[in-house]
């Protein structure tokens, strides 16, 4: 795979300004059936530490931490742990663990967010 | 009567049997000779001479040996006209297939060199070092590399 350009992309999305850009790479980027794209694209939406970016790759099942992949998971949690702020990470974090329908993505919201009070 | 000691009888037996060979070898030599003489290029072969006009008839053999007429000289002068045409034929007809091979060696060569030729022209030479650099696609619109990382996503997976 000619993964440079690719990279380059998602990274210039991921620190693109424009809001269109989390609505891309969550359409291409997430559900690629690629491991290497998705995780590529959880790294660019967690650095861009926004409510909405965050939420994608919170709540969402298969996505982000809850990617069926333990590779892409790992990354993601990896990359929210790595976060310098982690204020909205935590919250989105918090509003999973108490009000996300599907048991199996709030186990997995605690234990991140445990792992997350553990590193700070 | 005169005893003959068996050393002499020997002795004499040996000079006849002597002599009889000293003759045989030279009659054998006069016959080489004139058969030699008959054809100045006749090449001898394991003893046996090979003459030119081996295939003609005696009849002209012998006359052509007793006095060769302008006719006949011009007829042989013809005949190694004709094998020298023959030979020089041959020359030809071997440069003309080496030619022809060489030709076609030239056309095969000719045509995957085209054929290089196109491959390089379907290859597309992309300097995309400064095209694809982070900052640089940074400032493009969400659209544009949207349509750029669709582009790429498809190549990848048709690669896979």
């Amino acid at each position: 795979m000619n993964s440079r350009k690719v990279k380059n992309i998602i990274e210039a999305l991921g620190k693109h300004k424009d809001d269109e850009s989390i609505k891309v790479l969550n359409e291409l980027g997430t559900n690629c059936p690629i491991d290497e794209i998705r995780e590529l694209t959880s790294k660019a939406l967690i650095r861009k530490n926004t409510h909405e970016a965050l939420e994608l790759m919170i709540v969402n099942k298969g996505k982000g931490i809850n990617d069926l992949s333990a590779r892409v998971a790992m990354c993601a949690i990896n990359e929210l742990l790595a976060l310098k702020d982690k204020q909205e990470a935590i919250k989105i974090l918090d509003d999973t663990i108490n009000m996300h329908s599907e048991k199996e993505v709030q186990d997995t919201a605690r234990s991140v967010k445990a792992l997350m009070s553990f590193s700070s | 009567m005169q005893k003959i000691s068996p050393l002499r009888s020997s002795i004499e037996a040996f000079n006849k049997f002597k002599a009889m060979r000293a003759n045989k070898n030279e009659k054998a030599q006069t016959q080489n000779d004139a058969a030699v003489q008959t054809n100045p290029f006749g090449i001898t072969f394991k003893g046996t001479v090979i003459q030119m006009d081996v295939f003609e008839k005696t009849q002209n053999n012998s006359e052509k040996t007793m006095s060769p007429s302008l006719k006949e000289r011009l007829q042989n002068s013809g005949k190694l006209l004709s094998a020298a045409w023959v030979g020089t034929l041959n020359k030809f007809s071997s440069f003309k297939t080496n030619v022809i091979a060489f030709g076609n060696k030239i056309k095969d060569n000719a045509i995957a060199f085209g054929n290089k030729l196109k491959e390089l022209g379907n290859t597309k030479v992309e300097l995309d070092v400064f095209k694809y650099n982070v900052s640089r696609l940074q400032k493009q619109p969400v659209s544009e590399l949207r349509t750029m990382l669709a582009n790429e996503l498809q190549g990848v997976s048709n690669e896979q």
